[in-house]
């Protein structure tokens, strides 16, 4: 009995090794692909089966040394791998029932969120300045390594920081308050900061190649949109930054549908000074316009309530009820509102 | 430590100086060092630490570039210092520092201790990461140095160093790989030449070739390799073909990365290839070994980042609260199959967990999903119960196999993926993953592969799981590689083929079809199937197991291979004594012992092995109804058969032994379908021997009936068809399954369906009656002639009572009266018997042989007997044609010697229970009498339950179908005599023929009758309407 249970241990390890979400790109070389494409498909950026299988073959004809026959090949053998057809709703509502929440560490704005921030799908956070933007993505920067059974994700952490406000010092206050090891925690968190708006697509690529190599659970973008506000300006760029953001939000979906990480990014906002506004009690609104408006799964506005208060409201969410909760920022991250 | 220091202090540093960064371009990974310049790197930063708000003036400036690119580039090779050190150094501008040279920041101190290992590696450079030159050589060659670092606390620090040299010594990394980037292609004298005499300055290239074209986004058309010589050059596409050649001053001083327009086609050079490579052809093959081994794991190794590192304990966190496990189908459903749970003693079973209190086992229930529960059978329900058990290893069994080998038309494949699907999604343990099985593999015949394809999809539809089903020719890496997949389907001849493949694969079910294929176990596939690694496997089998326990052992051994160690012990332990005491001459402790170990064995098998009779269907089916019916030969039937009998030859078979009995066998039984058959093989046979047996009969056929209209018309089953079909035709809609084990006879069958303009289907050899063929359309089956092997006829039989059958069955098997087929009925009917009681192979044995005696008895005509069985039977029931006694009223004389010493059952037990079963559920009808019965008293005489229920049969028995003598209208009127089935009234006219006095009457002498039970009642009330005269 005691051999079966030991047979049984060395059998859940290595289901545990093969169970990973994505397979490599390696794999299409037993399929028929040559050594040479597939390290031409990892040089494009592609390091996994299911991003292959998931662009369309234009794309793939952009690669330097892809001609048509062989992207042809390459996708027919990449879908023939990887499941993309249909399912009954029973089966992907099983599926969906084991994906993770990452807590927020407030347990009221977990309740608002049905359980915390979503894995596999954008979550946008957008408000004013000093509303803890940046903090909540400081704070799920450590809660998504805490267990799963302690709502965490139990994976590491990439952050993509725009504006330089990324403070290891905060990681370190937050792992303290769950007595974690602070070397470790930093050691999880993958820190990148994004110059241009070029630099911060490229560092998408090599984010797919990290993802596809260890275990991820949280992509932060602090902020997504700030370089596009000063990289494009004016009317006339105005369609060429829109295209471009919209890539960018393409290839952050397109992680969080391969590697079931979530995906977190902040927004600024911009003040409304037509008249309008100044009748409508919430005269800022997000920026991005409509492509950023579509492209998150969950857009979550912030605003200052009193002292450390703040008030986080759902604008938009495809199974949440818009409603309102109230957390506070602490010297040990987020927790749940303090009477002032 | 002087490292914790560090930090503390650039903290410090960091919040007071709290400058911002410029965005600067970042440059590429930096790259590694050879370890000895990490020592030095980190020797230098520890005295550096100390002194730390002094400044080395000399390359300040640079390292905040440098600094700040490492952050971007190697962010998880930071060690617990390096985080701070790089967030600091990411706040510094490149700009800041320089005009900050003098002053004295903290924020230096962070610098600085970067600054030393500048100084130090600067002069050590092996190879260094160049500023970005987009070249791929250039790449590789960048990636390759990482190759060879290990991950060390300072070893960010010392690649933002090496980062920063970069722009120093931009020359002397081109200089260094210049050379290396050369080499195979340019160069005076080129490696290969002493190859051959040809051009000694042939250079090749791998390119991308395109034709011109105005479009805007452009797309390569291919691939193909360049041959320069000279000026002169030739492309050709990756086939080898040559697709254009030309020349031209671009071509001289081609290298990788140039795009040149050339011979009306636009070309990219992607790289040189070596010469030798094209020479030999190794280009052109499709899985050219290209070397990339280097730059793949290079590739791997600077991405090397260390796993997640889970942190052991964790306070204050709120955890989730604990939700009792949730069947995923509702258990308290009316009709819900809930599956066992293993004990808690189960091995597998762990108790406790994390965040589970502590009295949960850590199971949860397992319920069959109701879209096949609704539909399962009681005895399919418990069928999967019982294969769910064996599986999981929850009896008492050292092994997971399981052996179902129900009979035909219980639904097996049903069963089978009511068990899959439930392993494929659910699993009883709690917390680990949510299924037992995640890939499985359905072995079968390989016609049968589409069958089960579809049973799947019709059962569980496309969408919910995805079945891959492997003909000859596909490949199987969708289901190795893939995650698509779940089940694959598989043909035993092309498992064989891929059978390395599947060694790789790590699968949980094996499911084998038809599995007393594997009974032979020497032979490849069995070994293949063998060979995989998983324990749960499954044997699905309908016809009974085995002739004998060495096949028996095979099956056992394939489920439960640690069951039985080895053939050996189980053939001392069990075999041998089992057998032995079946002797007849074994000592009653023999007898005894083997009675034991049977026993044990039984008890033992019966723990994984499951079989259910077709019996348990029954209620679930409409009503079945069995004839057996004999048929009176016809004059010239009776003449050949006496013929042939008489024949030299065939006295010569009995008295010699040799092969000729077959070839006897064969004949009479050709004879019995109908003369016919015996007229066209005496004129094709050609082997000596078997001539001297038809040639005289043909002689005598010529001689004596070559009057005859047609004689294949005369043949007593033949008239039986014939006005069962005219009945069938008149009265309903009824569809008829005529089976035959002669092709000759199918034709012959075919050519009066012609006749008569019904219309057919024909179906030969292996897609009749055989394995898997469901014919559910059809309500009546006529088994046209007898086989030696019950199985093949009960298969057959079994093709239109089963799943799916609407209408009550009718079954009708003919033989002719007191010839070679009666005895072979016998046989059949004992060999049935004997099979039932398992594993008795010596009586079996005996079946197939013949003994002299039972030899000659074969060879004997009864011309008298209406029914040589019923004779045999030495039943009560009336044998002088004068009362017709009811099952129920007959008293049951199991005599074990018969009058007739000439032919006997074999005195076995079991044909003992043979005989039981024949007398007691069989209607035993003598039809003449019957018949003048019927007509005598208007009704029929026999008690409604055994009666003849069926209208048809009916009909044709009374002779009222009217249109019988229509075809023998043809007939002369002088050859009236032989007219079978006359008119009223005639039923008691002798016939004279050659001498002798022949009972002639109906068609039919006798018929064994069994209906099903619920038929019988059912139907009760209306025998008296159906006489109709």
């Amino acid at each position: 009995m005691e051999h079966a249970q030991q047979e049984h241990n060395v059998q859940i390890e290595e289901e545990e090794e093969e169970a990973a979400t994505h397979m490599l790109t390696e794999k299409l070389e037993e399929c028929g692909i040559q050594a040479a494409d597939v390290k031409k498909l990892k040089d494009a950026g592609y390091y996994t089966v299911e991003s292959i299988a998931f662009t369309p073959k234009k794309t793939l004809l952009t690669i330097k040394g892809i001609s048509e026959a062989k992207a042809d090949k390459i996708i027919a053998e990449a879908s023939r791998l990887v499941p993309m057809g249909f399912t009954t709703a029973a089966e992907f509502h099983q599926r969906r029932s084991g994906m993770l929440q990452l807590t927020t560490g407030s347990g009221e704005l977990d309740k608002l969120l049905g359980g915390g921030i979503e894995t596999g799908a954008i979550t946008e956070l957008f408000g004013e300045f000093r509303t803890g933007k940046s903090q909540l993505c400081h704070m799920l920067a450590v809660t998504c390594q805490l267990p799963v059974s302690m709502s965490g994700g139990e994976g590491k952490c990439l952050y993509i920081d725009t504006e330089g406000t990324f403070r290891p010092e905060r990681l370190l206050a937050i792992s303290e308050r769950y007595n974690l090891n602070g070397e470790e925690v930093l050691d999880n968190v993958a820190y990148a900061r994004a110059y241009n708006t070029d630099h911060q697509m490229q560092l998408l690529v090599q984010a797919a190649a990290m993802m596809s190599e260890s275990r991820f659970a949280l992509l932060i973008v602090d902020s997504a949109t700030s370089l596009y506000r000063t990289d494009f300006s004016g009317r006339g760029e105005l369609s060429a930054r829109q295209m471009h953001m919209a890539r960018f939000l393409r290839n952050l979906q397109r992680l969080a549908d391969e590697f079931g990480v979530a995906v977190v990014i902040t927004n600024q906002v911009v003040a409304q000074v037509d008249g309008m506004a100044m009748f409508s009690a919430d005269s800022k609104k997000p920026i991005g316009g409509n492509i950023m408006a579509h492209s998150s799964t969950t857009r979550l506005s912030l605003r200052k309530a009193r002292g450390e208060n703040r008030v986080c409201k759902i604008y938009d969410s495809p199974c949440l009820p818009e409603s309102e909760a109230q957390f506070s920022i602490g010297p040990h991250g987020i927790a749940d509102a303090t009477e002032a | 430590m002087q490292r914790s220091a560090a930090p503390s202090q650039s903290r410090k540093s960091v919040l007071s100086s709290a400058s911002r960064p410029l965005s600067s371009i970042s440059q590429q990974r930096p790259p590694a060092q050879t370890e000895k310049q990490e020592q030095a790197a980190d020797m230098a930063t520890f005295p550096q630490t100390v002194n730390e708000n002094q400044l080395p003036v000399t390359t300040t400036h640079l390292q905040p570039r440098a600094s700040q690119t490492t952050p971007n580039s190697r962010p998880m090779r930071r060690s617990f210092k390096s985080p701070m050190a790089a967030a600091a150094a990411g706040m510094t501008t490149p700009g800041l520092s320089v005009t900050c040279a003098p002053f004295k920041s903290p924020v230096r101190s962070t610098l600085i201790s970067t600054s030393t290992p500048v100084l130090t590696t600067a002069t050590t450079l092996a190879a260094v990461a160049p500023t970005p030159l987009g070249v791929k050589k250039r790449k590789a060659e960048s990636t390759e140095a990482p190759a060879t670092k290990e991950s060390k606390l300072s070893e960010s620090s010392s690649r933002t160093a090496t980062a920063s040299p970069t722009s120093l010594l931009a020359t002397k990394p081109k200089l260094q790989m210049t050379p290396h980037f050369r080499s195979p292609s340019l160069g005076s004298q080129a490696p290969v030449v002493a190859r051959t005499p040809v051009d000694e300055q042939e250079r090749c290239f791998n390119v991308l070739w395109r034709k011109k074209t105005g479009k805007k986004h452009k797309t390569w058309d291919g691939d193909g390799v360049l041959i320069v010589s000279g000026s002169h050059a030739i492309l050709k596409d990756m086939d080898g073909k040559e697709i254009s050649k030309g020349s031209g001053p671009a071509i001289a001083n081609l290298t990788a990365g140039d795009e040149i327009s050339f011979a009306g086609k636009d070309i990219e050079v992607a790289s040189v290839l070596d010469s030798e490579t094209y020479r030999t052809g190794r280009c052109f093959l499709t899985k050219a070994a290209v070397a990339t081994p280097p730059s793949a794991s290079a590739n791997k190794s600077t991405l090397h980042l260390t796993k997640f590192k889970q942190h052991s304990s964790v306070a204050n966190a709120v955890e989730k609260p604990w939700t009792p496990p949730q069947p995923r189908h509702n258990p308290d459903a009316p009709h819900a199959i809930l599956l066992p749970r293993p004990s808690s003693s189960h091995p597998r079973v762990v108790k406790g967990g994390n965040n589970r209190p502590p009295g949960d086992i850590g199971l949860v229930d397992v319920v069959v999903d109701p879209i096949l529960g609704q539909y399962l059978r009681p005895h399919q329900r418990e069928g999967v119960r019982f294969l769910y058990e064996c599986v999981m290893q929850m009896k008492d069994v050292n092994g997971q196999g399981a052996i179902l080998a129900d009979e035909m038309g219980l639904g097996k494949t049903l069963q089978t993926i009511a068990l899959l699907w439930t392993l494929l999604k659910q699993s009883p343990y709690y917390g680990e993953e949510s299924f037992v099985v995640k890939r499985a593999l359905v072995v079968c015949p390989a016609s049968l592969v589409k069958n089960w394809q579809n049973e799947f999809k019709k059962w569980l539809g496309t969408e919910r799981l995805r079945v891959l089903a492997v003909d000859s020719k596909s490949s199987i890496t969708d289901f190795t590689l893939g995650k698509v997949f779940s089940v694959m389907i598989i043909g035993y001849e092309k498992l064989r083929t891929v059978q390395e493949e599947i060694k790789n694969v790590s699968l949980d079910l094996i499911v084998c079809d038809e599995g007393h294929r594997l009974k032979t176990a020497n032979i490849k596939t069995a070994q293949a199937i063998r060979s995989l690694s998983t324990k749960r496997r499954i044997i699905l089998t309908g016809t009974p197991i085995q002739n004998d326990l060495g096949e028996f052992f095979a099956m056992i051994d394939f489920v439960n291979p640690e069951l039985f160690d080895n053939y050996g012990l189980f053939k001392k332990v069990f075999e041998d004594p089992i057998v032995r005491s079946r002797q007849p001459d074994c000592s009653k402790a023999e007898a005894a012992l083997g009675l034991e170990r049977s026993r044990e064995l039984t008890r033992l098998t019966g723990l994984f092995i499951l079989r259910r009779t077709a019996k348990v269907n029954d209620e679930f089916l409409p009503p079945k109804s069995e004839a057996v019916v004999f048929c009176r030969p016809s004059m010239l039937q009776r003449a050949i058969y006496r013929h042939m009998l008489d024949s030299p030859f065939l006295k010569s078979c009995l008295s010699m032994d040799g092969t000729r009995h077959l070839g006897c066998i064969i004949a009479l039984r050709k004879l019995c379908n109908s003369p016919r058959l015996v007229l066209d093989s005496s004129e094709q046979e050609d082997d000596a021997d078997a001539t001297g047996l038809y040639s005289g009969t043909k002689l005598m056929i010529q001689q004596n009936y070559a009057d005859y209209p047609d004689s294949s018309w005369i043949g007593g089953k033949l008239n039986f068809v014939d006005s069962l079909l005219q009945s069938l035709r008149e009265n309903t809609a009824e569809r008829v399954v005529l089976v035959s084990n002669f092709t000759q006879t199918l034709d012959i069958l075919q050519d009066m369906c012609i006749q008569r303009q019904y219309k057919f289907l024909r179906l030969d050899g292996a897609k009749s009656g055989g394995v898997g063929l469901n014919l559910i359309g059809a309500s009546r089956l006529i088994m046209f002639d007898i086989e030696w092997n019950p199985s093949v006829d009960q298969q057959a039989m079994a093709r239109i009572h089963r799943e799916g059958q609407q209408r009550p069955v009718f079954i009708y098997r003919l033989l002719l009266s007191g010839t070679i087929e009666e005895k072979m009925y016998q046989r059949q009917m004992t060999k049935i018997g004997l099979s039932d009681a398992l594993m008795d192979g010596k009586a079996a044995e005996r079946l197939d042989k013949f003994s002299r005696d039972e030899l000659r008895d074969l060879f004997t005509f009864h011309e008298d007997e209406a029914c040589l069985t019923h004779s045999l039977l030495s039943c009560n029931c009336a044998t002088s044609s004068t009362s017709i006694v009811s099952a129920h009223n007959r008293s049951v004389t199991l005599g074990t010697r018969q009058q007739d010493k000439r032919a006997r059952f074999l005195d076995e037990p079991s044909a003992e229970q043979v005989k039981k079963e024949l007398l007691k559920e069989w209607a035993h009808i003598e039809v003449d009498s019957w018949r003048r019965m019927v007509r005598q008293q208007g009704k029929d005489p026999i008690e409604p339950e055994v009666s003849v229920r069926d209208r048809i049969l009916w009909k044709v028995l009374t002779n009222t179908t009217g249109t019988k003598q229509k075809h023998e209208t043809t007939a002369e009127s002088d050859q009236e005599e032989y007219v079978e089935g006359s008119d009223e009234g005639d039923d008691d006219e002798d016939v004279k023929v050659e001498g002798r006095r022949i009972r002639e009457g109906g068609v039919v002498s006798f018929v064994f009758l069994r209906s099903a039970a619920a038929a019988v009642a059912a139907a009760s009330s209306t025998v008296a309407t159906e006489v109709d005269f």
